[in-house]
C-alpha cells in the first residue's frame, strides 16, 4: 500500500486529533518520516489548515473585553491563543 | 537604453522565513495593499541590483500550488497567471523536504525559481549538512543559503536574481517520473494538450498533470480554451482509469510519486545526526501521556492562575491606590480650576467615570499577568499540548473532537470562540459546542472573580479562581454529555493532526509583544464599551424616581437604576445575593462582564461617605506614585516563591480599602452573616450567565433567533441553579 494512502487511512481512523508522534508509533516510523509525508499530502491539498472560522461582523463591536471595533474574527483576535499548527484531511 | 523593472515573487511555506527575506530585500521601500477583490493584504516593495530594479511580491504563505485556502490560492494563481520573471523559494533548511515539494511543483509549472535556503545558521546547530552544489545540480535551480534574520546571504541572494532575470527563454520545465503505468496516461493527455492553445496555463505536461489530478482551476480554465471542453472530459476519463488500475486516485498516486522523489533528494543532499529523541520529545511524552497529560494541564493551569491572581496583587494595590488617590485628586482640582466643581460634572467625573472605569483600568495588572503567563505558555508550545490533552478528555465524555478548539478561544473571549465553531462541518457539532463554549470563562470575568476572592478569600484568590474556570470546565462537559445523548445526538467525528511545534524557551520580544497586544486590546475595552456603560450607569443613578430627590442629587435606590435593580434583586435572594447594588452590578454585566465591576464600585462609591484627604502638591504625589510602584515591584518578586507554596515572606495585607468593606457589608447583609457563601454563589452566577451581548449577537448571527433564546434562558437558569447549589453548599459546610 502507498504510504501516503496508509498515513491518510490512518488519520481518518482516529475520529480526532492525533499528534505526529502517534502517528509514527502506528505507522511504525519515525515523527520526521511523518512529517515529510504530512508536508507531501499537505502540497498535494489532501490536508488543509484547520480553519477557526471566519472574520466576525459588525454584532461584534460591544464585545466587552474588546472593544477594538468589529470582531476580527478567531485568526486575528488578540485574546485568542495559538494552539500549534493543526491539518485536517479535505 | 531602460532595463524594465523585473517581478520576483517570494513564495514559501508559512514560517519558513518568507517575510523576514521580503523585508531584507526591500527595507523600507514597501507598500501594503490588498490582492484585487480580496481582504488579504499584499505587500510589495523595490530593489536593485547594479542598474536593474526589482520589484518583490510577499505572496501568502503556500505548501504547493494546490490551493487549500483563500491565500494560498492568491499565491497560486499569481504564479501560474502573471508567471513573475523570477521566484525566489525560500525554503527552511532544518525541513528540507517540506519545502522541497513547493520547489518541485513549481519547477514542474515551468517557473523560473532562485532558491533561498533560509535558517541556514538553525541548520548548522542541529548539524543538519547540506550539499548546497548538489541539490543546485539535481534541481537545475540557483540555490543560495541565508540566514534573513541577520542579513546574511542576501547580497549573493540578490545577485542570484539578477543572474536568472536576465534569461529571456522559459527555463526547461523539470520532468519527474511517475511511473510506467501513469505516464503513458500523461503522455496521451499531454498530447492533447499540445494541440490548444494553452501557452498562458504553462508547460504541456503542467497542464496534463493538473487535469489528471483533478485541479479545479485548470479544468475550469482548459474548458475555456477552444476546443478545451472535450479535453477536460478526457481527463476525467483517465483519472478513473488510474483509480481502477491502481485503486487510488490520480492526485494521490501523483503526490506518492512526488513524495518519493522529494524524499531521494533530500536524502541524497541531506545528512543529519539521524532521528534521535529531542529534549522536547522527551518531555511530550509526559505531557501527552495518556494518564499524565491532565493532571499535569491541570497543574499549569493551577500554577497559572495563582500567579495571575497572587503575584500581580501588589500592583493591583498601586493601580488602585494611584487612581482613587492622586490621579481622582487631580481630577477635582482639574473641575475646581474650571469652575466645575461641586456639581453633576464632578459626580460624573468622579463616580461614574472614575469609578467606573477606574473600577476595572485596576485590575490591567491582573490581565497583565494572566496574558503573561499565556504567552510564556503559548510561546513554549505547552498551548499546543494542552489543546491535545483538552480534545482527548473531551472526545472520552463523547463531546466532538472539534469542539475543543472554539472552547479553548472561549477562555480568552466568547466572541471569537462562537465563530470559531465555524470550523465543524456538522450543523449539530457546530451547535451544541456554540451553546457549551460560553461556560469556559472568559479573561473578562477574572476581573469579579479578583475583587470578591479579595474580600472573601484573600491568601486562596488563586485556587478559588482555579476552582471557577474548573467549574465551568465541568458544566460544559456535563451539559455536552447530555446533549449529545438527548436533542443533539453525535454525528460523524472528523479527522485532523496536530503537528506539534518543538518545545522551546520563550523568546522574550514574542512574549511581550502578545502581552502588550492583549493587554492594550483590555484597555481599550475601558476606555470605550467600559466608559459608555460607566456614563450609561451613572445617568440611570442620577435620575431620581421617588424620594423626591432631583438630578444628580438623589439616593441611588431612588434612582431609575435603583429601582430596576431592586426589581430584580428577588430573584436571587435563595442564591445570598438579593441585595439591589448586587442585582444591578449583574444586570450591567450583560454589557459586559468587567461592568460587574465597574457597576460595584460606582454603587459602593457612591454610597461611601467621602472622606476628604490633605491633598499634596504633584511631586508629592508623583513621588508617592513612583515609591508605590517600587514597593509593589519588591512585593511581587517576593510573592512569586508563594505561587508554589514556598511562603518565605508575610505579605499578608490586612488592609482593605473602603469598596472592599463596603462590598464585605452588603454580601455579609444579604445573606444572613454568610458573606463568603454569598460572594462564592455570585461568582459562580457570573461564570455561568450570559457572558456580553456580544456574545449573544454572535450566538444569534451563528445559529438563529430560537437557539439565542434557548442559550440565554438556559444559561440565565444554569447559573441561578448553580448560585443556588453554591450558596446553600457552602453555608452547609460553614462558609
Amino acid at each position: 500500500m502507498m504510504r501516503l494512502a496508509a498515513l491518510l487511512e490512518q488519520l481518518r481512523s482516529s475520529s480526532g486529533a492525533v499528534t505526529v508522534a502517534e502517528l509514527a508509533q502506528e505507522l511504525g516510523t519515525s515523527p520526521d518520516d511523518v512529517t515529510a509525508m504530512l508536508s507531501a499530502l499537505r502540497a498535494a491539498g489532501k490536508l488543509g489548515p484547520e480553519a477557526l472560522g471566519a472574520p466576525g461582523s459588525d454584532a461584534c463591536t460591544s464585545s466587552g473585553s474588546c472593544g477594538a471595533g468589529p470582531c476580527p474574527g478567531p485568526s486575528t483576535c488578540p485574546f485568542v491563543v495559538r494552539f500549534g499548527s493543526m491539518l485536517e484531511v479535505k | 537604453m531602460t532595463v524594465k523593472t523585473a517581478r520576483v515573487a517570494i513564495a514559501g511555506c508559512p514560517n519558513g522565513g518568507k517575510t523576514t527575506l521580503f523585508n531584507r530585500l526591500t527595507g523600507s521601500r514597501q507598500t501594503v495593499g490588498n490582492w484585487p477583490g480580496q481582504t488579504v493584504e499584499r505587500h510589495a516593495g523595490s530593489f536593485t541590483v547594479g542598474e536593474r530594479g526589482f520589484e518583490a511580491i510577499d505572496l501568502p504563505g503556500m505548501y504547493g500550488l494546490v490551493a487549500v485556502s483563500a491565500e494560498e490560492a492568491i499565491a497560486s494563481r499569481y504564479l501560474t497567471d502573471e508567471r513573475p520573471e523570477v521566484v525566489v523559494t525560500v525554503v527552511d533548511s532544518t525541513n528540507l523536504g517540506t519545502g522541497l515539494h513547493l520547489v518541485t511543483q513549481l519547477a514542474e509549472a515551468g517557473l523560473r525559481q532562485v532558491v533561498a535556503l533560509n535558517m541556514w545558521d538553525v541548520a548548522l546547530r542541529r548539524e543538519i549538512d547540506i550539499d548546497v552544489a548538489a541539490l543546485s545540480s539535481i534541481l537545475g535551480i540557483r540555490v543560495v543559503p541565508t540566514v534573513a534574520r541577520r542579513g546574511d546571504g542576501i547580497d549573493e541572494l540578490e545577485r542570484a536574481v539578477a543572474e536568472a532575470a536576465v534569461e529571456t527563454r522559459p527555463p526547461p520545465p523539470l520532468l519527474l517520473d511517475y511511473g510506467p503505468e501513469l505516464e503513458q496516461h500523461l503522455d496521451l493527455l499531454t498530447e492533447s494538450v499540445r494541440g490548444l492553445d494553452t501557452e498562458h496555463l504553462g508547460p504541456e505536461r503542467w497542464v496534463a498533470l493538473q487535469l489528471l489530478a483533478g485541479d479545479e482551476y485548470m479544468t475550469r480554465a482548459i474548458a475555456g480554451v477552444e476546443g478545451g471542453a472535450g479535453l477536460a472530459d478526457t481527463a476525467r476519463q483517465t483519472a478513473d482509469a488510474v483509480t481502477t488500475g491502481t485503486g487510488f486516485g490520480p492526485e494521490l498516486v501523483l503526490a506518492e510519486r512526488r513524495f518519493e522523489s522529494v524524499n531521494a533528494v533530500a536524502d541524497r543532499v541531506t545528512r543529519h545526526p539521524g532521528d534521535r529523541a529531542t529534549w522536547s520529545d522527551r518531555i511530550d511524552k509526559v505531557l501527552l501521556n495518556r494518564w499524565l497529560g491532565l493532571p499535569v494541564f491541570l497543574v499549569v493551569m493551577w500554577i497559572v492562575l495563582r500567579f495571575t491572581a497572587d503575584v500581580t496583587a501588589p500592583y493591583l494595590d498601586w493601580v488602585d491606590a494611584t487612581i482613587s488617590g492622586p490621579v481622582a485628586a487631580w481630577a477635582v482640582a482639574m473641575l475646581a480650576a474650571l469652575s466645575l466643581d461641586g456639581g453633576w460634572v464632578e459626580s460624573l467625573v468622579v463616580d461614574g467615570v472614575l469609578a467606573g472605569v477606574g473600577g476595572v483600568l485596576v485590575f490591567v495588572p491582573v490581565l497583565f499577568g494572566l496574558y503573561l503567563m499565556l504567552a510564556i505558555l503559548e510561546d513554549t508550545g505547552y498551548m499546543a499540548r494542552a489543546a491535545a490533552v483538552m480534545d482527548r478528555a473531551m472526545r472520552a465524555v463523547g463531546i466532538p473532537g472539534k469542539a475543543f478548539l472554539p472552547m479553548m478561544v472561549g477562555f480568552g473571549c466568547t466572541v471569537p470562540a462562537i465563530y470559531a465553531t465555524r470550523s465543524l462541518e456538522s450543523s449539530r457539532d457546530r451547535l451544541l459546542t456554540g451553546l457549551l463554549t460560553p461556560f469556559m470563562s472568559c479573561g473578562a470575568r477574572l476581573p469579579v472573580y479578583v475583587l470578591l476572592t479579595g474580600v472573601f478569600f484573600a491568601g486562596s484568590t488563586g485556587s478559588v479562581v482555579f476552582g471557577l474556570y474548573l467549574l465551568g470546565i465541568a458544566v460544559a462537559v456535563l451539559l455536552g454529555l447530555i446533549l449529545s445523548r438527548t436533542v443533539l445526538r453525535e454525528s460523524e467525528p472528523s479527522a485532523f493532526v496536530m503537528v506539534m511545534p518543538e518545545f522551546r524557551l520563550p523568546n522574550l520580544r514574542t512574549v511581550w509583544a502578545l502581552m502588550s497586544q492583549r493587554t492594550w486590546a483590555f484597555i481599550k475595552g475601558a476606555g470605550t464599551v467600559i466608559l459608555l456603560a460607566s456614563m450609561a450607569v451613572w445617568l440611570l443613578l442620577s435620575v431620581p424616581v421617588t424620594g423626591g430627590g432631583s438630578f444628580a442629587d438623589t439616593e441611588p435606590e431612588d434612582s431609575v437604576f435603583g429601582a430596576v435593580s431592586q426589581g430584580m434583586a428577588p430573584i436571587y435572594e435563595p442564591a445570598g445575593f438579593g441585595e439591589w447594588e448586587q442585582s444591578g452590578a449583574l444586570i450591567t454585566g450583560f454589557v459586559a462582564k468587567e461592568v460587574v465591576v465597574s457597576t460595584m464600585a460606582q454603587l459602593y462609591s457612591v454610597e461611601q461617605a467621602e472622606e476628604a484627604e490633605e491633598p499634596g502638591t504633584v511631586l508629592e504625589d508623583l513621588a508617592g506614585i513612583g515609591t508605590g510602584f517600587l514597593e509593589a515591584t519588591r512585593d511581587t518578586f517576593l510573592a512569586i516563591p508563594g505561587v508554589i507554596g514556598l511562603d518565605f515572606f508575610d505579605l499578608e495585607d490586612e488592609s482593605t480599602t473602603d469598596l472592599q468593606e463596603a462590598i464585605r457589608t452588603s454580601f455579609e447583609e444579604s445573606s444572613d452573616g454568610h458573606g463568603s457563601a454569598a460572594a462564592l454563589a455570585f461568582m459562580v452566577f457570573v461564570l455561568l450567565y450570559t457572558p456580553c451581548m456580544a456574545a449573544v449577537a454572535a450566538f444569534r448571527q451563528e445559529f438563529g433567533t430560537t437557539w439565542m433564546w434557548v442559550s440565554v434562558i438556559g444559561q440565565f437558569a444554569i447559573a441561578w441553579i448553580g448560585a443556588l447549589v453554591a450558596f446553600q453548599a457552602s453555608r452547609m459546610i460553614g462558609l
